[in-house]
Formats: structure tokens, sequence, C-alpha cells
């Protein structure tokens, strides 16, 4: 009898410790690791400031020259005004402070029609590159529309944005609008060559872009197919560009749209420049030289410790963490999306460089989706833009990290490079060139395996 | 054998401990939803509302004041732009959903005023519309703009200054901050479009919010950012460059009134008095941690009122002083950033 009560209880103790503890189940190493998608560093917020943390573990010293470059990227600049440390404005610009396209440190929204255009920009060139490959400017407009001016100026002109709607029905006949937009120059300042190319770009999030620019050059190259050598349809080319910050021909582009930046600091001086007309040492000439709204003496207008504290701040900001991996929908979400090859160019995992100059990014396990290189999207997202060895159907595959918490900080799902697609869905019907076979895939999938695909993403 | 038996029941008591736990998880959600349930309704919206009352208010002043333009009605106006400005500063601790992302805190909060260009577009001839207003860069526009006209550089406006076309500006941004003020007060009721929605269904498939402590969270960590903003920002800019043009209401004189306001706001979030505000939470499981945060908040608010000169002399005159708030509201930041975000990430699991 006791022999048997013994035995009861000890079956009804293992049932109850497993009840108990089954809430602490570990995560499988892969899912957690997945968790800290910037490593130690990664952000644990999901909320309206997700994108806007610092990396962990800096110094006293570091965090308040992060804190600095953070007031800067918050600050409106003016016109010449005297005794006030953000001077210059234009007299030609996009907008008036880096914080007004990259709201919350986080992505543009593109405009709808009648909107005005307030964090996105439009590239102009003629066809061809110069000697160092940049795409040929256009005369009296240069390389970038600048729809503001101050007072007294005249803006280069105006762009009437307008979206052509068309159906797509998924074999299980589920529909969705996609919209393509049309892009009209309006109000130039002085007539424009019929040959001009215009690419819209939506302004990229700033965060982890310390990360990205921390992955060594091996880790990047090793994915390059350029000839598609392993027939699996994926080329990957890396981009070549011209690092402004040292002066020097042929380094790898890792940040843009194109992947035609080398650099944090070459970004955060070209936007200075092109985008709030602002000088700088990296940068000296305003982008409207020769033209008639050129002044005539602008000198040097943000000294470096500014530029330097601008770049170190987003060189300094994390990533927040994935959520829900541990959601049946999400993890088979994630196979499909390996499935269907999205994987082959959203590269998920990569390392940073050792880097004992500045141990905080250095040897990071991280989670980026991305491989940095430029691949083939098809003609329907093609803008005709070359860009050093980018040509114009070829993008960089964008980072996906971060990316399912747009619509909480941004208020919005607007991707791709100019915003076309409103949701997840939009942005992977867009995708062609060598994409179209993950497309077909992700087409053919049945609703719950879409769903769960997308749900994925919205976990990222 | 007895005493074996004995071991096992006890084991037994506690694995049922650990499924009380379960009754926990339920108590902190109830006090979550209760929150959730009153903060558009009794928090927000009511400040956004009131926000909008004072920004018309202000406007009819302005137009009084530009029909007649005398000391009086120069006062009267100037008098509802810092009642506005209350209102404002208060609904700073709830700086997410709309607010941010449709960028209605730059269009009307942006800082510093350009004075050149405001000086052009008032000497040119184009006439002041809704839409070239709106089409203006927010430098151009919105409070500080306002302060500026009404108040002059450290407030030594006289009713005569202003021209003609001074007025008729000064009246056409005042409509903007209508429309602006109108506009956030629009998004988040139920008639309008109903951000409160996202709130109150947290953890539906209503709402952005996945999850209940989300959006706990989110009321959270906006109260803890406008509080480093104060002590980071506002205050650390012009004190640590010892450069007060980097203050934010330097024309009315108005700094240290800001930054109580944005103390105020938050704590108004923060307590129960007339609503299920986060304490609740708080007092339910923390009551040494809810003490603290009550004692920073005033310890904040008496450090501001102790300032006999506007913030811009204070930051030279008494610098020991402004440290010493920077410090006090460091403590407030640490509170909520760090011991109120990991309470409720303890003790609400969905």
């Amino acid at each position: 009898m006791i022999k048997n009560i013994y035995s009861f209880f000890v079956v009804l103790f293992l049932i109850s410790i497993i009840y108990a503890c089954r809430q602490s189940k570990p995560f499988d190493s892969d899912e957690y690791n997945e968790v800290f998608t910037a490593d130690y560093h990664t952000a644990i917020d999901d909320g309206a400031g997700a994108y806007a943390h610092p990396l962990i573990g800096l110094s006293a010293r570091e965090e308040a020259f992060h804190d600095l470059g953070d007031g800067f990227f918050e600050t409106n600049f003016v016109p010449n005004q005297a005794n006030y440390h953000a001077s210059g404005l234009g007299p030609l610009y996009n907008n008036i402070s880096c914080v007004s396209c990259h709201p919350s440190d986080g992505r543009g929204k593109a405009p709808l029609p009648g909107e005005v255009i307030n964090s996105m920009l439009f590239k102009l060139a003629l066809s061809g590159l110069d000697s160092k490959g940049f795409p040929n400017k256009v005369p009296g407009f240069g390389g970038q529309l600048q729809d503001k001016a101050i007072i007294g100026s005249a803006i280069e002109g105006k762009v009437d944005v307008q979206y052509i709607e068309s159906n797509f029905q998924f074999p299980d006949g589920e529909t969705v609008k996609l919209r393509k937009p049309i892009y009209t120059l309006t109000n130039l300042y002085q007539p424009i060559s019929s040959q001009v190319i215009v690419s819209p770009r939506l302004a990229r999030p700033v965060y982890g872009v310390g990360f990205l620019e921390s992955i060594s050059e091996e880790s990047i190259l090793k994915n390059v197919d350029e000839m598609d050598v392993d027939g699996d349809g994926i080329s990957g080319k890396a981009n070549y560009v011209y690092d402004f910050v040292n002066n020097k021909e042929k380094v790898l582009g890792r940040i843009g749209w194109k992947a035609s930046v080398a650099n944090i600091k070459s970004q955060v001086t070209r936007a200075l420049n092109e985008d709030i007309g602002i000088t700088s040492s990296v940068v000296p000439d305003e982008q409207i030289k020769g033209q008639i709204q050129e002044p005539n003496s602008s000198g040097i207008e943000l000294p470096d410790s500014i530029v330097d504290a601008l770049t170190f701040y987003i060189r300094t900001l994390s990533v927040p963490a994935r959520r829900d991996v541990k959601n049946q929908q999400i993890i088979q979400g994630k196979k499909l999306f390996s499935i269907a090859g999205c994987a082959s160019c959203h590269t998920p995992n990569h390392q940073t460089e050792i880097n004992p100059a500045f141990k905080p990014l250095s040897g990071l396990n991280i989670f980026p989706y991305t491989d940095l290189l430029l691949h083939d999207m098809g003609l329907d997202l093609a803008d005709g833009f070359s860009e050093f060895e980018a040509k114009g159907n070829e993008w960089r595959t964008p980072p996906l990290w971060g990316i399912g918490l747009t619509q909480k900080v941004n208020g919005h799902n607007n991707f791709l490079h100019d915003g076309r697609a409103r949701n997840f869905t939009e942005a992977i019907l867009w995708h062609g060139g060598e994409a179209i076979k993950a497309k077909t895939k992700f087409v053919n999938y049945t609703k719950n395996e879409r769903l769960a695909l997308i749900k994925f993403l919205e976990s990222l | 054998m007895k005493k074996f038996v004995y071991i096992i029941i006890g084991i037994f008591l506690v694995g049922f401990q650990q499924c009380k736990k379960n009754k926990t998880v339920d108590k902190s959600v109830e006090i979550a939803n209760e929150i959730l349930y009153d903060f558009p309704s009794k928090v927000l919206i009511p400040n956004l509302y009131q926000l909008n009352q004072e920004a018309k208010n202000l406007l009819s002043s302005v137009e009084i004041f530009v029909n007649k333009s005398d000391e009086s009605n120069l006062n009267t106006a100037q008098n509802a732009w810092l009642k506005t400005r209350v209102e404002w500063e208060k609904s700073e601790a709830c700086l997410f959903g709309p607010v941010s992302t449709l960028n209605l805190d730059p269009a009307i909060d942006s800082w510093p005023v350009n004075f050149v260009e405001i000086d052009s577009v008032i000497k040119g001839s184009i006439s002041f519309s809704d839409t070239y207003i709106d089409n203006l860069a927010n430098t151009l526009k919105g409070f500080h703009c306002i302060e500026y006209m009404l108040f002059g550089k450290s407030k030594s406006r006289k009713a005569s200054d202003l021209t003609t076309k001074q007025k008729d500006y000064l009246v056409a941004v005042t409509k903007h901050l209508n429309r602006i003020t109108f506009q956030m007060h629009h998004e988040w009721i139920e008639t309008g479009n109903n951000f409160s929605q996202n709130i109150t269904l947290a953890g539906t498939k209503y709402s952005i919010y996945k999850t209940k402590r989300e959006a706990l969270l989110e009321i959270t960590k906006a109260m803890s950012e406008i509080i480093a903003e104060v002590g980071l920002s506002k205050i650390d800019a012009p004190f640590a460059a010892q450069d007060s043009t980097l203050e934010e209401s330097p024309f009315a004189l108005n700094s240290w009134q800001d930054f109580k306001n944005n103390i105020l706001g938050a704590r108004n979030v923060y307590t129960s008095s007339s609503h299920n505000g986060v304490q609740k939470f708080v007092t339910e499981y923390n009551k040494s941690l809810d003490a603290t945060i009550l004692q920073n908040f005033d310890i904040c608010l008496k450090s501001i009122d102790s300032f006999k000169e506007p913030f811009g002399r204070s930051i030279y005159s008494q610098p020991a002083a402004v440290q010493s708030l920077q410090s006090q509201l460091s403590a407030l930041r640490y509170n909520l950033e760090s011991e109120l975000v990991r309470l409720i990430e303890a003790k609400i699991i969905e």
C-alpha cells in the first residue's frame, strides 16, 4: 500500500515539475541568438523609440559624444544667422535637419499625390559615368533635385507624384492592389535636358549602420557570384565606389540604396551637402557649384568636430531585438523565407571584424538579413540610374533587421527605394530579376504560408 | 516513510505555488487594462482638447490685437500664448503615435526661429495663404515664431513695434498652429482617426501593440523620454555650451515653465488621483518605488521653482543649482526608464 502511495506521489510530483517548468523552457540555440539581432548591443525595445538606442558599453566620453551627435541629428539648420551654431542652410536644399528625413532614426514615407515631399529625394543624371564613377551631372541641376530654397533663391524644381494602380491575383484567388509611381518634374527654374534620368530615393533608416560598416570585406565578398557560377540564379555583385573621406577610388561600397557610399562619414557629409546645403572639410563645395544660385562664398559651414559627432552618433546606434521567435507560425515563416530563397540575398547572419581600435563593434555576431551586394531586381524596379558598378536595374539588398517595427516607429509600411510598397506583401510582389524565383515561390504558397512568412518579417 | 511522504507533500505545495503565478499575471493584466483604458480618455485626449482650445483662444487674442494694437491687447495675446504653451509642454510627455509619425511635433515646435527668412517672407509680395504657410520650413512657423512676434527679443515687444505685414504673418502662423493642434486631437479621438484604439485594445488585432505590456511600456517610456529630454537636451545644450542662444523659449523667458510643464505632464500620466495612472501598477507591486518616483517628481519641480532668474540667465548665475537639477532629473529618469520598465517587464507576461 505504502509502495503504491509512494509511486502515486512520485508520478504526480514529476507531472507537477514538468508543468511548473514548462514556461521556462530555454530557446533553441539558433533562435536564442536571433533574438539578439545585434549581439549584446541589441535594444530590448519594441516601442516608438526602438531605433534610437545607443550601443551598450560605451564609455562616459563616448556616450557624451553620441548624445552630442544626437543633438545635431535633430538640429534645424538655418541660413547664415549670426551667433548660431547650425548655420549655412542652403541656399538650395531638400530638408532642414537630418531627423526630418529620418524620423525617429527610421524610414521616410513616400508622398501621396499632392503631398509635400519630406523624406524622399530625387537623384538626377545623364547617362554614363564620370572618370571616378559618379553619374554624369545634369547641367544647371547637378546630381540631385533641390526642391526647396532659402527665400530669394530659386528652387531647382518640384516633383509631381502620381500612382498607377493594378491588381495582382494569387493562384488561390486573393487579390492585392499594387501601385507604381509616376514622377514628373515641374516648376523647373530652367529647362532640363530631355535625357535626364530621375531616381527616387526614400530616406533609409540610420540604425545599425555602424554594424554594417564593421563587417569584414572578406565576409561580404565571399557571397559575390557575379557570373552566377553556382547556377542558383543569384549573382551578387560588389559595388566599388569613391571614398570621399580618404579620397580613394575603388573602395567597397556598403551604404545606400545602390551601395554607392563607402562609409558613414562619407554618407553624413554628402547628405549634409546635397540634402541640407551644408559644406564641410570633406565636401567643401556647395552642391550647386556653377549654378546661378551659388553664393559668393560659403566656406566650411560645419566644423569637423560636429561632422565627427554626427558620424559617431550613427555609428553607435543599435538595433532592436526580434520578437516572438518561439511562435510556431513565425518559425514556419522563417523556414518558408529560406525555402523560397529569400535568404540567398537577405543573408541572415554576419560577424563584424575584430577591431581593437573600437571594441564595442568588434567581433560581433549580428543578424542584419543582407549581403550588402547588388542584385538585378528586374525592370519594374529599375530606375536606369547607374552609380559606379551599380547598373540601372541593380539594387543593394536592404537589411531587414528592425523592419517589423516600421509601422510602430514611423507610422507606415512604405518599402522599396521609392516607397511604392505599402506592406510586406506588396514589397515581395515587386521583386523581379534575380528575385523572380523567390517571388514565384511566395506567390504559389498557400494563404496560410504567405501569412506565416509575413509574420516572420514582422518579427524582425 | 512518513517523513518522505511529508517531503513529497511539501514539494507539491511548492508546485501549487507555481500555479499561483498565473493569478499574479491576471492581476497585472487587469491593472494594465485599467491604465490603458483611462490613458486616452482621461489623460491625453483632454490634454489635446485643451491644447486646441487654448490655440483657438490665442488666435482670437491675436486677431483682437491685430485689429487694435494696444499694450493691453498685446498682453492678452502674450498670456494666451503662455497658456497654449502649458498644454503643449504637458502633452510632450506622450510623444508617440500620430504626433510623432505625422511629424506634428516639429511642425509647431521647431527651433531656432529662422529670423532671416521670416523677415524675407514678410517683405515679399506673396500672400500668406494656408497652403503657403503649410509649405514653409518648420523654423518659419510654430510656437517660437509666434513667441518671437508677440514677445520680441527678451520680452521687449511693444504693441506699436509690428508692421501691418508682420501682423498678417502673425495671424497666418497662429492659424497654422490651430490647424495642427486640431489635427493632434482629431488623430486620437474615436470620431476622428481613433489612435486611442491602439491603446485601449492593445493585445488584439485592432491595435499596433501586440500585447498590453507593449502599450504600457510605450506610455512609460514616453514619460521617461521627456524627463531625459529636459535634463539632457533642453537644459544641457545651453548649459554645457554656456550659450543662452540655445535656449528653447528665450523670447517669453518661459523656459523654466516649459520644463516644469514637461515634468507635470509626465507626473499626470504617472499619478492616479483622477484616473488609473501607471502609479496603480507600481503601488501594487513595489510601493517603495512608487514613493521614490513621487518624491523625485516633487524634488525636480521644487528645484525649478527655486530659480529666481530666467533659465537663460540661471545657466550663468547659478551653475551649481542647474547641475543639481540635472542630477535630480537623471535620478527620476532612472526610476522610470530602468526600474519601472523592469517592473512592468517582470510582472506582465502577455
